[in-house]
């Protein structure tokens, strides 16, 4: 199971450039609106042709610009779940998974029919119209009808942007374990890092029409290996550093020289730290320990952010990127606020990641 | 009085929706969802110009065209097949006036489906032919009737395209809207009061049930959602 993709799209103002290759486990495509994400899944289903490269599946050219060859999508064997699910409202959810069977006979869309609602968990709503159905039920059709056509490759795009939060969680969940059934190449676009984290394996970061990153969710995380990829992943702590010696560098943003874990790669110049890496503690002279003030703070129902400033900062320019952004849960916030200040906070050396510019 | 006009009238409305609805649908398919390119915006504006230009124009146009030493006139008639002075030379005539009215409608018709709907359709096997009769035709349906019945309505009001295409021949060619300028010339004012009072019906019938499609459209649509 394997779907090659190198593809080039030149559109208006914006030019989409993208080279990967799918395995069988889940490929996560993350990126902002307007980063290719869902002009990718469409050059790959035919829906908008290219305007350079190759995509292969399993082996079967789809696409070649040089070769002139351009399957249309309707010989692609590829499933699509778009964003707002395509139901035919005119149909009922019977009608609308057997829309790609008509080669069958009755008794055989039936047992179809049968089998994919039972899989999907909607017995007995076969004969509802789309409008019937709530949002997770019409994304459940979707995804049947996606999947009794017994595609080589699946592509979702978004599929929980239209849903509230209270029905994303478990439906999540539900699609993840339909995916995990699923024995083909499947692709999932999202915006959102951590439904991609906990439904991909592999992840591929776009930013701005091309590849910023790509690999193993974990290693992606961990070690982001640039800075829009560390941004991308959600780090909000970032700043250029000079190396002083072997595992020691000076974070110019921040003020401060840091001891880092990290064996020194060529090209290196950033530093990061994620928010929930930051710590508070109450022991002075600890590595990488500094004392800090606050100067900002965003609460949320069970976490709060805190812009931190490390004292001693006076030569540098007083801007945002001088702060740390650091996340404590509600309990650990009450008990630090009553202590004063300087407060003292600690980057460990072993969570601090070194990348270098793109 | 002689009925021959009114069912003249209807005849070759039908005629005419019937002739008009076919390249209607196809060409507002085809016109349909896709960006202003040049030559498309051209061939939109030479569709419509039935609707724009006086009908005496159209019907100088057909008269060139299919009249005794028209291209397609001259080969017809050796067929045995003359079109002008005929109750279908009033139907063709009423046919091309009608056209922009059934391709307008269409076209708003189908760009209204949403274009997730036909890319769907195409990602599970199926053409553009086989999409057009399943999906977007029948998405569209409340709105290619608006545009029959519309198309219809104004075949039926043809008058200056068919007076020159087909004359005025007392129960052969003379249509309701014809009768009624001729009884007027001839100072049957009663004739063609009757005549008016009978295309008022016809119309308001036509309306009605125009307006009837649009309400089961809206219903249609607009059916509200669970959750």
């Amino acid at each position: 199971m394997t779907l090659i993709v190198d593809i080039e799209k030149e559109l208006s103002g914006f030019r989409l450039r993208v080279a990967f290759t799918a395995g069988e486990d889940t490929l996560g495509l993350l990126g902002a609106s307007g980063s290719g994400k869902s002009m990718t899944l469409r050059c790959i289903a035919g829906l908008v042709t290219p305007s350079k490269g190759r995509i292969v599946l399993n082996g079967r050219v789809l696409f070649d610009a040089e070769q002139g060859i351009n399957l249309p999508s309707r010989k692609r064997k590829i499933g699509y779940l778009f964003q707002s699910y395509a139901l035919f409202p005119h149909l009922n959810v019977e009608q609308n998974i057997c829309f790609g069977l008509q080669h069958l006979s009755k008794q055989e869309k039936a047992s179809c029919v049968e089998e994919i609602l039972s899989l999907v968990n909607l017995h007995g709503l076969g004969k509802r119209y789309p409008r019937q159905l709530s949002g997770g039920q019409q994304q459940r059709v979707a995804l049947a009808r996606a999947l009794v056509l017994e595609p080589e490759a699946l592509l979702l795009d978004e599929p929980f942007s239209s849903l509230d939060s209270q029905l994303r969680n478990q439906l999540e969940a539900q699609l993840a374990e339909n995916l995990g059934k699923y024995r083909g190449c499947s692709l999932y676009v999202t915006h959102n890092l951590e439904e991609s984290y906990r439904i991909c394996k592999e992840l591929l970061l776009l930013d701005g029409g091309r590849v910023v990153a790509a690999g193993h969710k974990e290693t992606l995380f961990q070690h982001p290996p640039t800075i829009t990829s560390a941004r991308l992943t959600g780090c909000r702590n970032l700043s250029p550093i000079r190396m002083l010696s072997l595992g020691t560098v000076e974070a110019l943003n921040w003020g401060c020289k840091l001891q880092v874990a990290q064996i020194f790669s060529a090209g290196v110049s950033h530093i990061g730290i994620r928010e929930h890496h930051l710590l508070l503690v109450d022991e002075p002279g600890a590595v990488n320990t500094f004392p800090c003030r606050p100067v900002g703070i965003t609460e949320s129902p069970h976490t709060v952010i805190l812009r931190l400033r490390i004292d001693g900062l006076d030569g540098v320019a007083n801007n945002d990127d001088c702060c740390l952004q650091a996340m404590l849960y509600r309990d650990k916030w009450e008990e630090q606020r009553r202590k004063p200040y300087p407060w003292l906070l600690h980057l460990d050396p072993s969570s601090l990641f070194l990348t270098k510019e793109d | 009085m002689d009925l021959s006009p009114l069912f003249i009238s209807l005849q070759t409305a039908t005629a005419a929706t019937a002739v008009a609805f076919f390249p209607g649908i196809l060409a507002a398919r085809w016109l349909a969802h896709t960006p202003g390119g040049k030559i498309k915006s051209l061939v939109d504006g030479l569709l419509i110009m039935p609707m724009l230009l006086p009908p005496t124009v159209v019907g100088f146009l057909l008269l060139l065209v299919f009249g005794s030493r028209g291209l397609l006139g001259r080969v017809l008639t050796e067929w045995g097949i003359p079109v002008v002075f005929t109750w279908y030379g009033a139907a063709i005539a009423a046919a091309v006036v009608a056209f922009p009215l059934m391709y307008r409608t269409a076209r708003g018709a189908f760009e209204q489906v949403d274009p997730d709907l036909p890319d769907a359709a195409r990602t599970m096997g199926a053409s553009e032919w086989s999409l057009f009769w399943r999906v977007i035709l029948p998405l569209s349906w409340p709105g290619v009737t608006a545009g029959i019945i519309l198309s219809f309505a104004r075949a039926l009001g043809e008058f200056g395209a068919t007076l020159m295409m087909a004359g005025n021949i007392p129960g052969k060619t003379q249509t309701m809207p014809i009768a009624i300028y001729f009884a007027v010339e001839g100072g049957k004012r009663d004739v063609a009061l009757v005549w008016t009072l009978l295309m008022i019906a016809v119309s308001t019938a036509s309306v009605l049930a125009l307006n009837y499609w649009s309400y089961r459209r809206q219903n249609f649509f607009t059916h509200s959602r669970v959750g």
